[in-house]
């Protein structure tokens, strides 16, 4: 990207700036038709989040420190980045040559280009620029973002992982772009991360598509600075006896809002989703996980543990919605809280939503406090209790890391939990 | 090292506003086994758990030295370093921390840094003392006391014990719950840890396991105060006449505590 950052912010320089990539005309089309909703569309209203005023320089897209890239994303996310993975921006990917070849894994901001209106029905179709401002912002000015296409019938079986790193300043906005056709099988893993320092906002939109019997396991971990504002939309659509595993992984960030959606379009289509939330000094993390059943013998399993330290405040709002005609239904949602201070602070809302008799459907959430009895158990027998915290912090997260089906993003999210906690049960 | 030894002096102990231990003077050196008996809610607990620093007893007065060091101004993790051990009558569960690594982490803690353990070596002598204890291998994955049996919650505290080599160590009640031959296995372990180099204190209400462990000391502790030491012939005539006798002649009303 050469274009300097600030000439993006009106009609004429987005246009100028579309164009000059190379844009296929719908793309520009419909970058120009969200810059326009703008005007009629108002920040988002949610219940548990208050949205600080965002003036335009908080939102002028800026450029990001690809080259520093590497070093932050070890540091933050853990990573090595070798093997099949792509870094954002930048779009550079490794060892490729093991990735069957009519796979794309690749930059969408690249994959537009020249490849006539391929991808047009695709993108807005989950979530629609119109949803709120920062859709609009993001389906307007997406820089980049991960595309993933994963033929009929092709299993790959090494993660393939993305990952993004954020600008210091200014804004951020993504787009990625997610298929699998029938019977296709993958494990994908998006991290973002960024500097430590730097007041900066992202606002992203995913949308994925799982084809018949196709079978997606979606890792996304993000450790981002402590003033990165996220504001993030997520959307998969699972077709018949198609099956998603979301996997989220929340440690950065200051103040973030994340829906993260599913639709079960379909028979036999499954989802489950197990998040682990770290939220500390400072940060504020609203997460909203949503199952939407909406045909026969569907199925979502959903749990979420958040620990929560210092003055952190955690959301979390885990809707099941039974639609009528979903006959068959299985949805189990829990939700479990551990407070490690008396100025944390965390909301949990499990929500059912059921217009269907023949089901099966059950929620439930609990939030607590370290059992002073746990802890005298372990400090009686020598441990100090910084480490007897994070043991039976680890013990908390521990049922939920069980189920993690990659074993190493079990390993990784341990990894971050610990580093989390070490710097502040100390 | 030099011998282990906890001096106890005038201790009084409370919860919230109730005086529960009302001064207690009892010293226990190594090599010295001490029986501490008496009636359900007497304080035995109280006074172990308080030792050991429990923070829901408050320690209003009194003294308490481990080797020569205040052990009252210890943090609970500090005293288990300097080597107390408590062997809990309901030891907790924790669920999602594997024994195995728990005691990885306790042995290490316990052990100092440089002389921790590496993970080879730890495992070998966990593996070597489960197995001396006749403790099934598969313990070391399962969590901490969850799920455990009354008899296994009680041999994971003597498998700790074990690991741990404590100097002073407090067994509260290790003998409840046990079959006799889950018993007699325990007082085993227990004959094997004594020598020189360990002080013991053992809180129970019967008899056998004293003939397995013979007491070198026997106090009864009641209301919160220690009425009568003596030798084992002690326990015999609890076993025969109860408490109320020690009592009357403490002086303190009959019948149970409240
Ligand atoms: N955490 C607590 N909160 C309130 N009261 C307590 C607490 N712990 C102990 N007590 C009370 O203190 C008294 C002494 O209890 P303790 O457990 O020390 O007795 P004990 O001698 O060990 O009895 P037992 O033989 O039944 O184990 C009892 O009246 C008990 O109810
Ligand atoms: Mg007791």
């Amino acid at each position: 990207m050469t274009t300097s950052s600030t000439s993006l912010w009106s009609r004429e320089s987005l246009l100028l700036w579309a164009k000059q990539r190379g844009e296929p005309d719908w793309l520009v089309q419909q970058r120009l038709s969200a810059w326009n909703a703008l005007e009629q569309l108002s920040w988002p209203r949610w219940e548990r989040t208050d949205l600080p005023p965002l003036d335009d320089q908080r939102l002028q897209p800026a450029e990001s420190d690809v080259a520093g890239a590497q070093e932050g994303l070890r540091q933050q996310l853990g990573i090595t980045a070798e093997g099949k993975t792509l870094v954002l921006p930048g779009g550079t990917i490794e060892d490729r040559s093991a990735l069957p070849e009519d796979v794309l894994f690749e930059d969408l901001g690249q994959a537009v280009l020249g490849s006539g209106d391929h991808w047009q029905r695709w993108l807005g179709a989950l979530v629609p620029a119109q949803t709120d401002r920062f859709t609009a912002l993001a389906t307007a000015l997406w820089q980049s973002g991960t595309l993933l296409y994963v033929p009929k019938g092709c299993q790959i079986d090494v993660p393939l992982e993305s990952y993004l790193w954020l600008p210091q300043g200014g804004a951020w906005y993504s787009r990625t772009l997610l298929m699998l056709e029938p019977g296709a099988k993958v494990t994908l893993v998006l991290g973002s991360a960024g500097p430590r320092q730097g007041e900066v906002l992202h606002a992203g939109i995913l949308e994925g598509y799982v084809s018949a019997g196709a079978r997606l396991q979606l890792v996304i971990l993000q450790n981002n600075g402590a003033e990165a504002d996220l504001f993030l939309q997520r959307h998969l659509r699972v077709a018949r006896d198609g099956q998603v595993s979301w996997v989220l992984g929340d440690f950065g960030g200051g103040l973030q809002h994340t829906v993260t959606a599913t639709d079960l379009s379909e028979t036999g289509a499954s989802m489950e989703s197990w998040s682990v939330m770290v939220v500390g000094r400072g940060q504020h993390d609203d997460l909203e996980v949503i199952a939407t059943h909406d045909a026969p013998n569907t199925r979502s399993e959903m749990e979420t543990r958040q620990v929560v330290t210092e003055d952190g405040e955690a959301v979390y709002q885990g809707t099941t919605d039974i639609h009528r005609g979903a006959r068959g239904t299985v949805a189990y949602n829990r939700e479990r809280t551990l407070l490690l201070s008396d100025e944390a602070h965390a909301d949990a809302l499990p929500v059912l939503r059921i217009d269907e008799n023949d089901v099966v459907a059950s929620h439930a959430a609990s939030a607590g406090e370290v059992d002073p009895e746990q802890l005298f158990y372990l400090e009686s027998r020598g441990i100090p209790e910084p480490l007897a915290i994070e043991m039976i912090v680890a013990g908390f997260l521990a049922p939920l890391l069980d189920r993690i089906p990659v074993a190493t993003v079990c390993q990784q999210i341990s990894q971050l939990v610990q580093a989390k906690l070490g710097g502040s049960v100390r | 090292m030099a011998t282990p030894v906890l001096e106890i002096r005038d201790l009084h102990v409370s919860i919230g506003e109730k005086e529960i231990i009302q001064g207690v003077h009892l010293t226990i050196r190594g090599g010295e086994v001490h029986a501490i008996m008496g009636p359900n809610g007497a304080g035995k607990s109280t006074l172990a758990a308080a030792l050991m620093g429990h923070p829901a007893y408050t320690v209003t007065s009194g003294e308490v030295l481990l080797d020569g060091e205040d052990l009252l101004q210890m943090p609970v993790d500090e005293r288990a370093r300097q080597g107390l051990f408590l062997a809990m009558q309901y030891p907790a569960e924790i669920p999602g921390v594997s024994l195995g690594n728990f005691l990885r982490a306790a042995v290490n803690a316990r052990m100092g840094e440089e002389q921790g353990l590496s993970i080879m070596a730890f495992h070998r002598k966990l593996m070597e003392t489960m197995k001396s204890l006749g403790i099934d291998p598969s313990f070391a994955e399962r969590y901490v006391n969850e799920g455990f049996s009354g008899g296994e919650k009680k041999r994971s505290e003597m498998l700790q014990m074990t690991m741990l080599t404590p100097r002073i160590a407090m067994l509260d009640e290790i003998d409840s719950g046990l079959d006799v031959d889950a018993l007699r296995a325990v007082a085993q372990d227990i004959n094997r840890l004594r020598g020189p180099e360990l002080g013991l204190m053992i809180i129970t209400h019967y008899e056998r396991i004293l003939q397995y462990v013979e007491p070198d000391f026997v106090h009864i502790l009641i209301d919160g105060r220690l009425v009568r030491s003596g030798g084992k012939d002690l326990v015999a005539q609890i076993e025969e006449k109860g408490y109320d006798w020690l009592r009357a002649e403490a002086g303190l009303p009959a019948g149970t505590a409240e």
